[in-house]
């Protein structure tokens, strides 16, 4: 009970530190701050009346459903930790789960089941490609707010009415990847990089990141297909080139065996990549095999695994509040956390007779969500121009005395312009 | 092209074409035995790398015993599939064998997940990484040269099983003439769960020699089908033309890369199978199939 308690003030803290976020809400922002601090001052609160409603749409079985299930973990952790405190406007966050498998058919026919059902007003998930570009189509016509975990062009830039996301896009990660450099080549000669990538649409977007980048040479490029298990021949090459920084995009097995090839051929340089590749698990794979020093891996938010971080803390005992035990070491459960951050706030400006129209005007316009030490998210935020939550990053590297990630630099790096 | 490269790509064929034999080895020990592909290899070879990471991790035994224990459980697991699931089909066309594999790629992908969930583990095996030049260039690290010695040891371990044991030789009658083998005597329900529990052992080989030195996930059963390609090269029902299977692929797919880039890898294998299948349609060491008309 009393972590309960001790995670449920945290958590409306951020919340209240969230919702006052951004100078033009200040009045509204007031107005909703009353109505969570009310309920925090009481620990037994419970929701008034009635729900307010979301659906849960995405890969729930099949091999994608480690980091869809995490997903949905942080989103209802935090749903949890709200309920507890009295909901929102006095009204409970449901979350009703659907598994489309991966498959598009039956996301499409999950979602148009939840477009069918008046009370849900908005529909998370969106980690698979696949099923993220075809539900993402037909949100609009639905006219039902789809809120994605993954980054698609064809959403996004420019963005859709209806669609959202927690992501990151390719062109924002590729330039983190090029502030890391430019931070660690500390205003040196041009650097010669090495790009090592797998065969992906998303590639050629860093490719070209990189390739107009200033100080940067962008020297040997090398591909790999998604299921390979050799690289000995692209390692090789990029080992001749002599590169001062490789650059690496792909997921964790490819990571271990493209960076465990080039650390075997002698190339110690300092190793960077985006998002996909910095779960703890990758880290620790890749320190098994003596090639985790000097890898940098960019990162939208904290992880609940991070240590000597409020906002891990508040989020793990979140997770155990809800019996979570599938993994905290990756961004889907923040980016579940910050989907329920993120739509408390547009909840509380909404009212309590929100209808899905004025939800989605009223989560399009939350603007920035303060930055408080127990938010996970360093200047997330919405506006109509850009529906994608994450703003900032910061890279990781590997603590072989403590045997856990650390941040590489303290700050944060803005990494979306408005 | 850059042809310096060439060293490379032929000193990772070798730990490659090693992993490919005993993956391939899986495929074909079954179905020379039974005619069935089994299209859920990979999840078998995913169930039996969880299996030793529970021994070495949570057990906390040491490598020469967890292995052997694994691959025992793999040996069970083969024999419960042959007498819980394929023997009642005994009776059926060959293809429903085949689509029963299919459908046990789902089965053991969910129980797994539910099991151990989706998350990616190293298996605690430490060998120090050291890394040796070959002659004439190109580099093999230590957990090559161990995944080569183990494949090796397998490999000769099954064959010298299949031509020297009794057991073996049953083996051989029934895969080539199980009718004339049971009128003989010989308990083909037997040696087609023997068959099943072999295939299994030698295919979790292969997939532990590539998660010691990558990460274990679900997501490694993909290593089941990188198998078929070396299988149907060699030939699906010759243990011998494994090894030349799957060095075949791996040569080829390496060389692939250096002449026309990365993205060409797994394409080169499909390729260099069609192309063998329009010379040998029964590969390379298979035994063409002669009928009387």
């Amino acid at each position: 009970v009393k972590t309960r308690s001790i995670v449920s003030v945290v958590l409306v803290a951020s919340l209240i530190a969230a919702a006052c976020g951004d100078d033009d809400d200040v009045a509204q922002s007031s107005e909703d701050d009353a109505v969570v601090t009310e309920s925090a001052g009481d620990e037994s609160a419970e929701p008034t009346g009635g729900t307010y409603e979301f659906g849960y749409l995405d890969a729930l079985s099949g091999q994608a459903v480690g980091n869809t299930t995490q997903q949905m973990a942080g989103v209802e952790a935090c749903f949890e930790t709200v309920n507890a405190e009295g909901g929102v406007n006095g009204k409970e966050l449901v979350l009703d789960e659907t598994d489309d498998g991966g498959d598009v058919g039956r996301a499409v026919a999950g979602f148009r089941e939840f477009a069918r059902n008046e009370g849900v007003l908005g529909v998370l998930g969106g980690q698979l490609p696949n099923t993220l570009a075809a539900v993402g189509e037909i949100a609009g016509r639905e006219e039902l707010v789809y809120f994605a975990y993954s980054y698609s062009p064809a959403l996004f830039d420019p963005p859709l009415p209806y669609v959202f996301t927690v992501d990151l896009s390719p062109q924002a990660q590729v330039r983190g990847i090029i502030e890391e450099i430019a931070r660690l080549n500390e205003g040196g000669d041009e650097a010669n990089v090495a790009f090592f990538t797998v065969d992906t649409p998303s590639a050629g977007a860093y490719e070209e990141g990189l390739r107009n980048a200033d100080g940067i040479a962008l020297g040997e490029v090398q591909t790999v297909g998604l299921t390979a298990t050799d690289v000995s021949v692209q390692a090789a090459a990029i080992a001749q080139s002599n590169p001062d920084f490789v650059v690496l995009y792909g997921p964790e097995p490819f990571m271990i065996l493209a960076l465990t090839g080039l650390r075997q051929r002698g190339v110690e340089v300092p190793a960077i990549t985006a998002t996909p590749a910095s779960r703890e698990s990758t880290f620790e794979a890749l320190a098994n095999q003596d090639a985790a020093d000097n890898y940098h891996a960019l990162r939208y938010g904290v992880m609940a695994s991070d240590v000597d971080e409020p906002a891990a803390e508040l989020m793990r005992e979140a997770a155990a509040e809800i019996n979570w035990t599938g993994g905290l070491g990756g961004l889907p459960f923040t980016g579940g956390w910050m989907q329920c951050v993120a739509i408390v706030k547009a909840l509380e400006a909404c009212g309590a007779d929100c209808d899905r129209e004025s939800f989605r005007d009223e989560l399009e316009s939350i603007g920035e969500i303060d930055s408080g030490p127990t938010v996970p998210m360093v200047g997330a935020s919405f506006s109509p121009d850009k529906h994608s939550l994450a703003t900032t990053g910061r890279f990781s590297v590997w603590d072989a005395e403590q045997e856990h990630t650390v941040p590489a630099d303290d700050s944060w790096v803005t990494l979306v312009e408005e | 092209v850059n042809l310096e490269l060439i060293p490379d790509a032929l000193a990772g064929a070798l730990t490659l074409g090693a992993m490919y034999t005993v993956i391939a080895m899986g495929w074909i020990i079954i179905f020379r035995a039974t005619h069935i592909m089994n299209f859920a290899t990979g999840e078998y070879i995913v169930l039996g790398s969880l299996v030793l990471y529970v021994l070495l991790d949570s057990a906390s035994l040491p490598l020469p015993l967890a292995l052997p224990l694994a691959l025992l459980f793999m040996g069970i697991v083969g024999l419960a599939t042959h007498y819980t699931i394929m023997r009642p089909l005994a009776a059926q066309p060959v293809f429903a064998g085949v689509i029963v594999t299919f459908g046990l790629t789902t089965v053991f992908a969910a129980v797994i997940v539910m099991i151990w969930g989706s998350q990616r583990r190293s298996l605690p095996i430490s060998i120090d990484n050291a890394v040796y030049g070959l002659p004439g260039g190109g580099i093999i690290t230590r957990y090559g040269i161990a995944a080569i010695v183990v494949t090796a040891c397998a490999y000769g371990a099954v064959l010298t099983f299949l031509r020297r044991s009794r057991l073996g030789a049953q083996m051989r009658a029934a895969a080539e003439n199980p009718g004339l083998a049971s009128q003989l005597g010989i308990d083909i329900n037997k040696i087609f769960g023997l068959s099943w529990a072999l295939a299994l052992m030698v295919a979790t080989i292969g997939g532990v020699a590539f998660a010691a030195s990558n990460s274990l996930s679900i997501e490694l059963a993909s290593l089941g089908l990188l198998g078929l390609a070396p299988a149907l090269v060699g030939g699906m029902d010759s243990v011998k033309g494994a090894i030349a299977g799957g060095y075949v692929v791996a040569v080829v797919q390496n060389l692939a890369v250096v002449w026309l880039g990365g993205g060409v890898s797994e394409a080169a294998a499909f390729a260099v199978l069609l192309v063998v299948l329009a010379i040998r349609p029964y590969g390379l060491f298979g035994t063409p199939e002669v009928r009387r008309v």
